[in-house]
């Protein structure tokens, strides 16, 4: 779980998980072709995500593509949001959407 | 061959053997699909169904059956607006890390084209990947259906 809190601790690899999350199985290149980061960094970035089990990878052929694997966040989700309190706080996340969608 | 559309995968302290009979095994299953259970026919080409009590929700059929490494089946909705779709397919790799350490991959894909079951996919593997790793290590599975329910309450 330590790895899962450091792998998240970082604005750039955040922005990569929304990118997977926005468009599953992207190879490398394709990620680094939409952001502002060197192919190192992107590349680096991916290792600690992927260590963390946040970014799953599957190859294709020559390619390897990856996929933001959300196991590890439900999993913490689990350890600490009981069952009941759960539908609450769907219900807080959906108003929140609502109203920020009505304010555009 | 097309790219796959949902991957999940989840660590458990557990070697490859009993991550397969918690797969495969239809009362191991009960334990930890609130409910539901697989009925499976362990060999390529035999029957996977999907059910609660007698109630088929889905009808597959095995493509690979790899003890304890690699199954691979048909998914095939028996109700609603995708049981007239082409099947998609559903792929479970367990691989050994370490001693009695297992990594199980998820893999939900070869869905028709232009089909809008992906859309609906949502949540449903991840619970189950939590559940299912949670009956193996510490014999209780979770509760699937509680956010649903939670919801109506």
């Amino acid at each position: 779980m330590d790895a899962v809190f450091k792998a998240l601790a970082d604005a750039s690899r955040r922005e990569l998980l929304d990118r997977l999350r926005a468009e599953n199985g992207q190879t490398l290149g394709e990620l680094c072709a939409r952001l502002d980061m060197t192919r190192q960094a992107v590349s680096k970035h991916l290792a600690i995500l992927e260590e963390a089990n946040l970014v799953a990878t599957v190859r294709r052929g020559r390619e390897k593509l990856h996929y933001l694997n959300p196991v590890p966040i439900h999993e913490i989700a689990e350890r600490w949001i009981g069952k009941f309190e759960r539908s609450r706080l769907q219900a807080l996340s959906d108003m929140k959407q609502a109203l920020e969608q009505s304010d555009e | 061959m097309s790219k796959p559309t949902f991957v999940y995968v989840t660590f458990i302290s557990a070697p490859p053997e009993k991550v397969w009979h918690a797969l495969t095994d239809s009362k191991a299953t009960a334990q930890y699909l609130s409910g539901f259970h697989v009925a499976m026919e362990t060999c390529q080409g035999g029957a996977s169904l999907f059910k609660r009590g007698d109630q088929v929700f889905n009808r597959g059929t095995v493509l690979v059956c790899e003890p304890p490494h690699r199954l691979s089946v048909t998914w095939h909705p028996e109700l609603g607006e995708f049981s007239v779709e082409e099947p998609s397919r559903v792929t479970f790799a367990i691989e050994e890390i370490g001693t009695g350490q297992s990594r199980l991959t998820i893999i939900h894909d070869d869905f028709a084209p232009d089909s809008k079951a992906p859309a609906t996919v949502g949540e449903g593997w991840m619970r189950v990947a939590a559940s299912l790793k949670s009956f193996v290590e510490t014999g209780k599975g979770m509760d699937l259906l509680a956010a649903v329910e939670g919801v109506n309450a």
